[in-house]
């Protein structure tokens, strides 16, 4: 697809192309001395507990080093180094981060694709998980600066800056994701949770969001086989492909009232469609994520920041040859 | 702004109050009565009631809780019974209240007024109306004709809390959020409240130490009071007992290592191979141990052929050094107290439950394992039941399954309710013959 990503091409674009005051306003000025960085260097050695004294260090850093694959981590009480390493200095914060990646849709990607590859049709799987996410953070959990990055290959991150939530433990990080949790041991059994009651904005959201690209992308005797009737399956796809706004209530008044037949699309709907997150990302306080902007090393892909995930698709990501250009 | 607390909440500052020497110790030794009774009360101001007779009650409250703060706070034990038992009293004060605004306002004080509101007060703020917009009831009407009291028809009701308050109820998917309030019924975060109770009256009384530090004569009026309770610990155990679960520990059931619990299988696997486990697993598992009929010297024993702290001591050193964690579950050092293993319940909260705290892939693996002699269709449907249930965290009834799984025998009530008792009932089941179980005349549940 692409000339060859030369330890040169890294280090001209960390030197002349890297975004350093976009990255900046993105992780926030303060305490930027007692912030981690990470970095895969040479022959893929990662290396850790690295912090800088100003950003043109860290500009000079990454353009000598040619780093393939740059992170940033957690804020500390004071710079971590090889000598004050992490689990030896005191944790301040840390954003709240979501990973989002196409191979955790693996048991129920249809298309054939398996594992880094993608296409339209699985990548949608992505794009409802993040809006899904995205507006449970906000409309349930009231948050509002929440960013959405490129990984560079197979996936997104979402950023949760919020102050409240960078000073969250991880009793209160874990509890967000098990709120967000239906689809349980995900890459083995897949059990479903039943939708609970409390949870009415979640269950709405799951029928006006995931139900409606169900419908979408199912056909007919997917229906049938549910336990609908053929008139009917017929009618509620032409109904969704229809309706210029889908929401819970509109997904109550299509969908036949047998108790049995619910239950089953619904668990069709969320073993289907339903957001899968890798949780270790989102619990661990200490881990370090792939740095906004950076490049990513395996594709030379950005890791930009997606301003609409609807019209988002990774190929049309830039790289790091169009920014050298 | 002020809020005003219930009289029968030990947190609420007291103000000023008088009280001699001798009613104080009468008032303490009432309180510690009254708690190893397991008879929980509270106070209600009377209507027929002056404002003197009503501070005479207030006064023998208060006093008798500060004295039994101030002794607990120079003793560790005495500390965490202490916690225990107003834990459990404040719950009870907490769900029978009659009184709406008198839950709003404890919860207020221990959550933060900004991080509580009533559902009024959301609906102003947001300009909203939550129970419409969201179809919501506060009795559901069945249950409202089952319970008549307004204390009972009060826990129906919703509250709001910020969310990262209540992280379980969060996790659990027990209230509905809206903007990062969660609108959940006070019957959904009395263990959660209980818990921040607890949390915030242990502080209390680690802080009253300096009292009793700063004042020798203080330090003397305690004294009566904590060797009372250390005399009651070690010729009664404190705070309930096992009979309130209908069984008790068998002697023997220690021997019969296949009849533990999947916690406690677990708990000792992790300790073998690791060579410790965190200090409540400790406690968990020596506990249990205890109760199933384990002699304290063989306890020491195992712990010295499986813990890592074992390196390099003799078995007599061990025992000084280290068995007195040990011997302190035996009531042998400290305070003398005969400890409990702790309840499902509480496991889940803090201790390890194996349904609660372990990944659901690792126990399909660990049941596919265990009982792999079983029928490969019995141990999927048994998994495949068991995953249903965790996933809707009713762990209990996840525990009672996977008891039908390991013993053939169902549990009336749907739940295990303590380690001891799925140890009882399994060893019921595979070691004890017909003939004994009809002279013992137990049932099997």
């Amino acid at each position: 697809m692409n000339d060859e990503l030369t330890p040169e091409i890294i280090s001209e674009f960390y030197r002349t192309k890297f975004p350093l005051d976009k990255f900046m306003a993105f992780i926030g000025l303060s305490d930027f001395k007692n912030r981690e960085f990470g970095f895969v260097v040479g022959e893929d050695r990662f290396i850790r507990n690295i912090s800088f004294e100003n950003t043109k260090e860290l500009r000079e850093f990454m353009a000598t080093k040619s780093v393939k694959h740059a992170y940033v981590g957690a804020v500390y009480e004071q710079s971590p180094s090889r000598y004050s390493p992490i689990q030896k200095i005191k944790w301040k914060f840390r954003e709240f981060i979501y990973d989002i990646d196409i191979n955790d849709f693996d048991l129920v990607r249809t298309c054939g694709c398996q594992g880094y590859a993608y296409c339209t049709d699985c990548w949608s799987l992505v794009q409802d998980t993040v809006l899904f996410i995205d507006e449970t953070m906000r409309q349930d959990f009231g948050f509002t600066d929440i960013t959405w990055l490129f990984s560079g290959r197979r996936g997104v991150h979402g950023w949760i800056k919020d102050k409240i939530a960078n000073n969250f433990d991880q009793a209160q990080r874990v509890a967000i994701l098990n709120y967000l949790t239906m689809v349980h041991d995900q890459k083995r059994t897949q059990t479903i949770e039943e939708i609970p009651n409390e949870a009415k904005p979640l269950r709405d959201r799951i029928y006006t969001i995931i139900a409606k690209s169900y419908l979408l992308n199912s056909s007919e005797e997917n229906l049938v086989e549910i336990g609908i009737a053929k008139k009917k399956a017929k009618d509620i796809i032409q109904r969704v492909k229809t309706s210029s706004e889908f929401d819970a209530q509109t997904y109550n008044l299509i969908i036949p009232s047998n108790q049995t037949v619910r239950n089953k699309l619904s668990h069709e709907i969320i073993l289907k469609r339903y957001p899968r997150i890798d949780r270790k990302v989102t619990m661990d306080t200490r881990r370090v994520s792939r740095m906004p902007y950076s490049i990513h090393g395996n594709t030379g892909q950005l890791a930009v920041v997606i301003k609409d995930i609807k019209t988002f698709y990774p190929d049309s990501a830039p790289n790091v040859w169009d920014a050298l250009k | 702004m002020s809020i005003e607390l219930p009289d029968w909440y030990v947190l609420k500052e007291p103000g000023e109050i008088t009280v001699d020497v001798k009613n104080w110790i009468e008032y303490a030794d009432t309180r510690i009565d009254r708690f190893i009774k397991g008879d929980p009360w509270i106070i209600n101001r009377p209507t027929s009631f002056s404002d003197e007779e009503w501070e005479i009650v207030k006064v023998q409250e208060i006093g008798g809780h500060f004295l039994l703060r101030l002794s607990a706070s120079t003793n560790q034990r005495i500390s965490g019974w202490l916690v225990e038992v107003e834990g459990d009293l404040f719950e009870f004060r907490f769900m029978s209240s009659v009184n709406f605004d008198e839950k709003i306002n404890v919860l207020k004080d221990l959550y933060g007024e900004e991080n509580v509101k009533t559902i009024q007060e959301l609906n102003d703020f947001y300009q909203i109306n939550l129970y419409r917009q969201f179809n919501l009831a506060d009795v559901p009407s069945r249950r409202a004709r089952r319970y008549s009291g307004t204390a009972k028809r009060d826990l129906y009701k919703r509250v709001a809390i910020r969310f990262n308050k209540i992280p379980s109820v969060i996790s659990a998917k027990k209230a509905l959020l809206y903007k990062g309030w969660a609108v959940v019924r006070i019957s959904e975060i009395r263990l959660t409240v209980k818990r921040e109770f607890e949390k915030q009256i242990s502080d209390v009384i680690k802080k009253s130490a300096v009292f009793v530090d700063e004042d020798s004569n203080l330090a003397d009026t305690i004294k009566p009071v904590t060797q009372k309770i250390t005399e009651l610990a070690k010729s009664k155990r404190m705070g309930g007992s096992l009979s309130d679960f209908g069984f008790t520990g068998s002697k023997e059931v220690y021997t019969q290592v296949d009849c533990y619990p999947p916690c406690i299988l677990d708990l000792v696997t992790i300790l073998r191979d690791k060579g410790h486990l965190a200090h409540i697993e400790n406690w968990q598992l020596g506990t249990f141990l205890k109760e199933v009929g384990m002699p304290i010297d063989e306890q020491l024993k195992f712990w010295y052929q499986t813990s890592v702290d074992n390196v390099g001591l003799t078995f007599d050193e061990f025992v000084n050094r280290i068995g007195y964690q040990i011997r302190h579950i035996y009531g042998q050092t400290g305070g003398g107290i005969d400890y409990r293993s702790p309840k499902c319940k509480t496991c889940i909260d803090g201790y390890y439950c194996y349904f609660a705290h372990k990944k659901l892939e690792d126990i399909s693996e660990d049941i596919k394992i265990r009982f792999k002699d079983k029928k490969e269709e019995m141990i999927d449907s048994s998994i495949d039941d068991i995953s249903k249930i965790i996933v809707n965290n009713r762990f209990q009834s996840a525990c009672a399954r996977y008891f039908q799984l390991h013993t053939g025998w169902t549990i009336k009530s749907g739940r295990i309710n303590h380690m001891v008792q799925y140890s009882t009932l399994a060893y019921k089941r595979f070691h004890v013959t017909k003939d004994k179980e009809k002279q013992s005349g137990e049932k099997n549940e």
